[in-house]
């Protein structure tokens, strides 16, 4: 199945073995240029946090996110500091704009330095 | 009050125009049932029993005047003529056509509001004390801390798909209103030395199928800090909860299976890991954010109020002190005879948003008893407003008593649901229908679940009753002497499950014995901590 940037391009990419989540730390995964984490359903969202953990810890190299993320998860992946996503054939076909960027502004940081954290006004 | 600026109503906007495209894509086919699931809930829609079910955010139970009216006109254009205030400060609509949903979104989002993350695994409405901001002991108003937890939690991306449900509630008095030991953190802001106000982060409770009761995780930690602590909270609860058995994914679980001490050393070592400069909350936001919800009172001089009998039995049911002399809260009661606890029509939702804008500078609370209170009344306009609200029907003189039960929506409404519990709402004020008796009685919440989920909060009711099916008809069982402030005590299973017919009679005989062998003042929920409940179950089954 393609794998998609933020952007939404798909792009081919020869991937490891998937790093346990449990392990998903700096320590595990060392200075591996790719790291791979598992979405084990459409409503899990461990991996989530596992690619927020190793973006806080310094993980500097390419994450990648397998498994049924689904397009309206796509841009909490992103966000969360995923490099690449997982989507189906069919899921591409109709991968529009929105859905990689459905909102114009967030209240959170962003691990790949994306938009700030809102002030209250 | 805090009102939205350009950024947050763009969110807001942006999430009605993504909750559309996904509604098309369900309806063109695009969309399974079960894909549509997890993105219908995070907007609040459920599926119930007969029609599709929008639960509409109220943050922390505050309202303004316009809101209200904009209620009111989603519940006559949109659904029946009425709504129904949940046990979480929130409104729900229980009669939607689904392809409407997004134009009612996009009608609440003109008056700032939403129903996101009313529903699903996910961070809920952080819910405080209705009365904040009106009492007088306060650390500093909860509400200033619900807003910020509300913007963080907000769309958040790594905690959409958590486990299970997440609840967070907020008290920063002694008396917690909030009942913040039932919930999966709590937050107790409090006066501190050091900091000025600090907070001790809660954590592990809830109701539902396992009841548990809270434990500080944490004690005097800086406000400054809120936001970097429910990070590392939130994310090893995301990390290491259970996926693989929805009644065992809560955090109580997982705090439970650790132990707290191995939560609290993960929660210390993710906190110091993963601490995020962004995430710190300046001085200024918080000064901002005060400032939005201070209401400053001139204080006022006694007013003779009216001796009236009717009036005076309502003042001293319906109404609190307020922090300012010369004014008063003043509770509106949603639990009349022949009405659903909560329910409130179109119409009366209208005078009530008249009434706050007239008597309460516009501002309109929700309870988690399922009534309104409004806040802020000067004690010389409470006979007018004791009148206008009678003639609405608002005025029942029974907060606190008997008749003021909770009550889920039950199997009339709710797809989860074993039995009914409005019908045994509509009993307790058919069997304690004597207002002098109630009075007499004193407080006694009666609290009323239709299933093990608990949404009627039936393990911390004074009274709480528990629908269960019996070979497929509806029984209930009884807990006796739980409590919700100062310190969370779980009822005390009562005996059997009994019949419908006979859960009144029952509670009568509770009821008797208990006025039969209490001490002066004492009330039921004391008497019972008092003597146990040995001498009840002994009368309440005695004829079984």
């Amino acid at each position: 199945m393609p794998l998609i940037d933020v952007s939404g391009s798909p792009t081919s990419q020869a991937l490891p073995p998937a790093t346990g989540i449990t392990e998903a730390n700096t320590t595990s995964v060392g200075h591996a240029p790719v790291v791979t984490l598992v979405f084990d359903g459409p409503t899990d969202g461990k991996a989530f946090s596992a690619a927020a953990v190793l973006r806080s810890e310094g993980y500097a190299g390419t994450l990648v996110g397998i498994g049924p993320v689904g397009i309206d998860r796509l841009t909490q992946g992103f966000r969360v500091g995923f490099d690449l996503l997982e989507i189906t054939d069919t899921e591409l076909q109709q991968l529009k704009p929105c859905h990689l960027a459905p909102f114009p502004h967030h209240y959170q940081p962003n691990p790949n330095g994306h938009p700030a954290l809102k002030k209250s006004a | 009050m805090y009102q939205y600026n350009a950024i947050d109503q763009a969110i807001v906007d942006a999430r009605v125009a993504q909750f559309a495209e996904q509604m098309d894509r369900y309806l063109q086919g695009s969309l399974s049932d079960e894909q549509f699931a997890p993105l219908r809930l995070q907007n609040g829609l459920y599926l119930q029993r007969h029609a599709p079910m929008l639960r509409v955010a109220i943050p922390y139970g505050t309202l303004d005047s316009r809101q209200l009216r904009k209620l009111a006109d989603i519940a006559r254009r949109f659904d029946r003529g009425y709504g129904h205030f949940t046990t979480r400060q929130n409104i729900q609509f229980n009669w939607l056509d689904m392809a409407e949903v997004p134009e009612v979104l996009g009608e609440l989002a003109k008056v700032q509001m939403h129903a996101i993350q009313t529903s699903g695994a996910c961070i809920r409405n952080t819910t405080t004390d209705p009365l904040a901001g009106a009492v007088a002991d306060e650390a500093m108003d909860p509400r200033v801390v619900c807003e910020l937890i509300r913007q963080w939690s907000t769309l958040h991306p790594e905690f959409a798909s958590l486990p299970r449900k997440f609840k967070i509630a907020v008290t920063a008095t002694d008396t917690d209103r909030a009942a913040i030991e039932v919930h999966d953190i709590g937050i107790r802001l409090k006066r501190h030395a050091v900091h000025g106000v600090a907070f001790d982060l809660w954590v592990g409770g809830g109701l539902g199928r396992t009841p548990v009761i809270g434990r500080r995780l944490l004690a005097d930690l800086p406000v400054a800090e809120l936001r970097n602590w429910l990070t590392a909270a939130l994310r090893v609860y995301n990390l290491a909860g259970r996926r693989d058995n929805k009644y065992k994914a809560r955090i109580k679980i997982l705090v439970n299976a650790m132990g707290l001490q191995a939560f609290r050393e993960q929660v210390t070592h993710r906190y110091l890991s993963d601490h995020d400069p962004a995430l710190r909350i300046q001085a200024r936001e918080l000064d901002d954010l005060a400032a939005c919800f201070s209401r400053p009172l001139e204080p006022r001089l006694d007013v003779p109020l009216p001796a009236a009998p009717e009036f005076q039995r309502w003042f001293g049911q319906n109404t609190r002190p307020h922090r300012v002399s010369g004014y008063r809260v003043v509770f509106l009661s949603l639990k009349r005879p022949g009405t659903a606890p909560g329910d409130v029509t179109a119409t009366q939702m209208e005078a009530v948003a008249a009434l706050a804008e007239k008597f309460s500078l516009s501002e309109i609370r929700t309870t988690h008893d399922q009534n309104l209170v409004l806040p802020h009344v000067d004690c010389s306009d409470l006979e007018s407003l004791w009148r206008a609200l009678a003639a609405q029907d608002l005025a029942h003189p029974n907060i606190n008593l008997i008749s003021d039960s909770i009550a889920c929506p039950g199997i009339d409404f709710c797809s989860l649901a074993n039995a009914p519990s409005l019908s045994l709402a509509e009993a307790l004020h058919e069997t304690f229908a004597d207002l002098e008796e109630q009075m007499a009685i004193g407080p006694l919440e009666v609290k009323i679940s239709g299933c093990m989920n608990a949404c009627g909060h039936h393990h911390i009711g004074h009274i709480g009753i528990l629908g269960v099916e019996k070979k497929g008809e509806p029984w209930y069982q009884l807990t006796i002497g739980g409590r919700d402030q100062n310190g969370v005590v779980l009822g005390e299973r009562l005996g059997p499950a009994v019949p419908h017919d006979a859960v009144l009679p029952l509670i009568r005989r509770v009821v008797d014995r208990y006025l039969a062998e209490r001490q002066q003042g004492e009330i039921f929920v004391d008497y019972v901590a008092r003597c146990g409940i040995k001498s009840l179950k002994e009368v309440s089954y005695a004829t079984h």
